[in-house]
């Protein structure tokens, strides 16, 4: 936080020279340099710039490791075995994109969490709208990832692509119109991975164009405190884009490529990939281990595990999401940035980690029993505590609560 | 709102009897085992634990034993290749053990592969070339599960991806043991305490002496395990090695880099906005 001296000093420093700032010479809707940004938390740019970076990286590896994959049950392991031996540095496009997408979906869920622990979904501006997105965001990188699982046709492939089609098939209205050429039957048919692969790369296209908008979002919002001048108000909550946020974009982006590179030289296969290794036609698992999801599923598959009800299962997983979505009209709290007592919002993450580490053990016993009180806490938290806990504080509310 | 909340609780709670195996699926089976359903009725022994070796390959600058693989790799054409599949490899791989440009020829040659059909439409066989896949030892999948009591041998090109995994291949190796007499097994199958279930369809085909090595060295069953796991693990990691010094590079590289941007960082946010 900057202190009032630093304040003064730098207005002054403003006034005397100002440089010329990147983008400065196309004219002020371009001039990105002029720009203020939020110091910190929403609107800092911070997730959107890692989130771009990771995607950047997703879209590369991806176009070339599709040059070399083939769609087809029988050709499609062999594919990938010979991308990861053959492939010019196929090995390593094989394992930037297995890894860069357990670190888009760590910095989603940590986002996500931040955001709840902040409730910066009610933050101004466009708090809520920006919320809503990153939630769909997330929804896309579930559905892309789930889809981009099933391509190298492995043992956890043949695996996800039979637990997409029996649900499936369970749906009341299914079984007629354009859902049967979308999703598979009963059995697994032999087009799954032609579909598959068409549905990987629009949902990749849905997310760009997803993060395309809250870009705008975020810069429509952000525009009355665009310049300098007409940001004093919030001088204190406000850096210059050009050089604080950049440098500390890089800053960002450098420990994101230390971490990376950690994982993809060192431990390709540590966040879950093992699985990949063994075809799906195979007798049996890797040597001595089970086939587990990836871990970034595990919080949606532990719903899933935990309910017996197959529609009920599902319709349950995708009611943890948009509960999650419809935070911001959900929550009747006071004033953005409150606090809403600690103890709720850490007992959200242990009930999701538990879901998490349940799912990664056989669906029996004690941890089935954990599993279903975690997710009913899951839901109590958004459905109860988050509209209800705004009432018990009635003089809260009146001073500017939004209900 | 509460509506929906008790919805929610009732789906979750629904009857803890139904059978949650409908979420399970299939073609998994928890406990790997490939022992067939029905040998033993009594509930199944535990695997004993592998034994952790040491590799050569282990740990972020470690490398391949050559010559523990090119024993592995006489191993495998010799017990392993007779019944299991390398998919996904060719004889040019051959060259990442430390085998020469003749050498690998020779080898490929001595095997016949399926070639182009002759003038009279009829098949041909033809030597294989270096860039040709190791030949699959049976036609089929079916030909394979006849010829071995109804189990399918798996491929081995993805069972040792690291260290973890070559200690259990190699205590598996190891695991046979002779049956003990209050067990009693159907006919092709074999005893290995390192399975669960202490019940395997692959018979013990390592025998101490069974080969003779070209540089000399004795051919124990614990050596013979350890280099053709070594060769598998070769196999199923080829670059490595090469992997590992290149990660080494960029480690630093970036360290120096994250460093610089930290020195910049540091300068541009000691002027405040």
């Amino acid at each position: 936080m900057a202190g009032p001296n630093e304040m003064t000093r730098s207005s002054m420093a403003a006034d005397a020279a100002p440089p010329l700032r990147p983008g400065g010479h196309l004219g002020p809707r371009f001039a990105l340099g002029e720009r203020m940004v939020m110091r910190r938390g929403p609107g800092s740019g911070l997730y959107s710039t890692l989130l771009l970076f990771s995607l950047l990286l997703l879209v590369l590896s991806g176009v070339f490791l599709a040059m070399a994959y083939v769609p087809a049950r029988a050709l499609a392991f062999a594919s990938f075995q010979d991308i990861a031996r053959h492939v010019n540095y196929g090995w390593l496009l094989d394992d930037v994109h297995g890894n860069v997408v357990s670190l888009i979906f760590a910095i989603a869920y940590v986002h996500l969490f931040r955001g709840l622990w902040h409730r910066r979904y009610l933050a101004q501006p466009a708090g809520a709208s920006a919320w809503v997105i990153d939630v769909l965001v997330l929804t896309l990188l579930l559905a892309a990832g789930f889809t981009g699982a099933v391509l190298p046709w492995s043992k956890l492939s043949a695996w996800a692509a039979t637990f997409f089609a029996n649900p499936g098939a369970a749906l009341p209205a299914y079984g007629s119109g354009p859902a049967r050429n979308l999703f598979a039957g009963e059995s697994v048919p032999g087009s799954v991975l032609t579909r598959d692969a068409a549905l990987h790369d629009l949902f990749a296209l849905a997310i760009l164009a997803l993060v395309a908008a809250r870009l705008w979002v975020r810069h429509e919002a952000l525009r009355p405190l665009a310049t300098p001048a007409t940001s004093d108000v919030r001088r204190g909550e406000t850096v210059r884009f050009y050089p604080h946020a950049t440098t500390r974009m890089a800053l960002w982006l450098c420990v994101y490529l230390l971490v990376l590179t950690v994982l993809v030289f060192f431990l390709p296969r540590w966040l879950g990939q093992g699985s990949a290794l063994i075809a799906a036609d195979q007798p049996v698992a890797p040597l001595g281990g089970a086939v587990i999801p990836p871990w970034y599923f595990l919080p949606l598959y532990g719903i899933v595990q935990a309910v017996p009800d197959r529609i009920g299962a599902i319709l349950l997983a995708l009611g943890a999401l948009a509960a999650l979505g419809a935070a911001p009209w959900l929550d009747a709290g006071p004033a953005p940035g409150a606090s809403l007592g600690r103890s709720p919002l850490v007992l959200l993450l242990l009930a999701v980690l538990v879901i998490t580490i349940a799912a990664s053990q056989p669906p029996a016993g004690f941890w089935v029993f954990l599993a279903r009180l975690s997710i009913l806490y899951y839901f109590f938290y958004f459905l109860v505590i988050l509209p209800s806990h705004g009432r018990q504080s009635p003089g809260l509310v009146a001073a500017g609560g939004r209900r | 709102m509460r509506a929906l909340f008790w919805l929610a609780a009732s789906l979750a709670l629904a009857a803890p009897a139904l059978p949650v195996a409908a979420q399970t699926p299939p073609p998994v089976n928890r406990a790997g085992a490939i022992a067939k359903p029905g040998a033993q009725a009594a509930p199944k022994p535990a695997a004993v634990a592998p034994t952790l070796r040491s590799w050569s390959f282990a740990g972020p600058i470690g490398s391949y034993d050559l010559a523990s693989a090119q024993r592995g790799f006489a191993v495998f054409q010799q017990e392993c290749s007779s019944c299991h599949t390398l998919r996904g490899i060719t004889y040019d791989d051959l060259g990442g053990i430390g085998l020469r440009g003749d050498q690998i020829e020779a080898i490929a040659a001595s095997v016949m592969v399926p070639g182009a059909p002759d003038a009279n439409g009829m098949p041909t066989l033809r030597p294989a070339s270096p860039a040709d896949g190791f030949r699959d030892p049976y036609p089929n999948p079916a030909a394979a599960r006849a010829a071995n009591a109804g189990a399918l041998p798996p491929d081995l090109a993805g069972l040792v991806p690291g260290p973890v995994a070559a200690s259990r291949m190699q205590s598996f190796l190891l695991g046979y043991q002779p049956t003990p007499p209050n067990v009693s097994l159907l006919p092709g199958l074999a005893y290995n305490v390192a399975w669960p279930g202490h019940t395997v369809a692959m018979p013990q085909v390592l025998k101490d002496g069974a080969i003779t090595f070209a540089d000399g060295s004795r051919s124990s069953v614990t050596e013979m395990a350890h280099d053709v796991t070594t060769f598998l693990a070769y196999a199923a990691d080829p670059h490595r090695v090469w992997r590992e010094r290149l990660g080494v590079q960029l480690l630093l590289f970036f360290l120096i880099l994250t460093a610089i941007v930290w020195i910049v960082h540091r300068r541009a946010w000691s002027r405040d906005a």
